[in-house]
């Protein structure tokens, strides 16, 4: 029992700490976009007001920001399925050969 | 005495008269026919899409085009032609862009300018130099042409001489036979695109 709960604790905290990283990371740049731009997609750039005016006194239309922008259901989410679905068949391995060896 | 009474009310009157031909444009100061070209560089068609999933937003890049009035003090007979290139809308994400210029959607190789041919602007309202009112015109779009009226707004910089136009289109995706994908137009897509246009035209 000692021998199959290790591997399960290690790859669970491995998946918590991979998926603190990847939702982390994709959080922290998604939040530095202007709310009406925010994208569950990715994006290379968005458009927003630059709050400057034109010639005649009025805020100027939305211009492009390049900015790269991870998407949370194309790219964090793919991510964290992918690393979840290793972990679990590294694991499911893992018991295969304690089974064979035992 | 009588005579000279008449005349003088008569003066009065006939320059209050001839005041309004001035009052009821933007151009002031300005008589005869103008002409302006659309300036690329400033100009912008920002479009806003629902999705079930989100809001897309997106810029169309390239815009030319010219504005015609015809008489500057009575703009009603404003005319113009403004072209989008299809392939220059942009959403800021690659794969959706390509999407968005797929046949099943914009059709960019088929049809590759969005075009909206202003034939004319009703119910003026002029403040100042800034005039609102309806332009009435033909929008085309996947090579579909529809009669559309959209509030409008014009505003004349006599010191720069040059004009920016502002529209506020909506576009019925689904009357210019763009069904998208699986027929998501409607469905996941509303059908109904917001089209926020800003153009700044500088005089010919």
């Amino acid at each position: 029992m000692a021998d199959a709960s290790s591997p399960l604790k290690r790859v669970l905290a491995i998946l918590v700490v991979a998926d603190v990283l990847i939702f982390g990371t994709w959080f922290a740049l998604w939040s530095q976009v202007p709310a009406p731009a925010r994208s569950w997609f990715y994006q290379t750039s968005y458009y927003a007001e630059s709050g400057e005016k034109d010639e005649f006194g009025d805020a100027k239309p939305a211009e492009e920001v390049k900015k790269f922008t991870p998407g949370l259901i194309d790219m964090a989410l793919p991510a964290s399925f992918a690393v979840t679905g290793a972990a679990v068949g590294w694991l499911l391995l893992a018991r295969r050969k304690a089974k064979q060896a035992g | 005495m009588q005579n000279r009474f008449l005349i003088s009310i008569a003066t009065v009157v006939a320059t209050l008269t001839a005041l309004p031909a001035f009052a009821d444009s933007p151009f002031t100061g300005k008589t005869g026919p103008l002409k302006f070209e659309v300036d690329s560089a400033k100009s912008s068609f920002v479009f806003n899409a629902d999705t079930a999933a989100e809001k897309v937003g997106g810029v169309a890049k390239g815009i030319t085009g010219s504005f015609a009035i015809a008489d500057a003090a009575a703009p009603e007979g404003t005319t113009g032609s403004i072209s989008v290139p299809v392939a220059k809308m942009e959403t800021g994400n690659a794969t959706r862009d390509e999407h968005m210029h797929s046949a099943e959607w914009l059709n960019a190789a088929g049809h590759p300018t969005i075009t909206f041919d202003i034939a004319k602007v009703t119910d003026l309202k002029v403040s100042g130099t800034t005039a609102t009112g309806k332009a009435h015109g033909k929008f085309t779009l996947n090579g579909i042409a529809k009669e559309i009226s959209a509030p409008v707004e014009i505003k004349y910089s006599a010191e720069k001489n040059m004009i920016k136009v502002t529209a506020d289109l909506k576009v019925p995706l689904l009357e210019h036979g763009v069904k998208g994908k699986g027929g998501a137009v409607g469905d996941k897509v509303n059908a109904i695109v917001n089209v926020k246009c800003t153009l700044f035209g500088t005089a010919k």
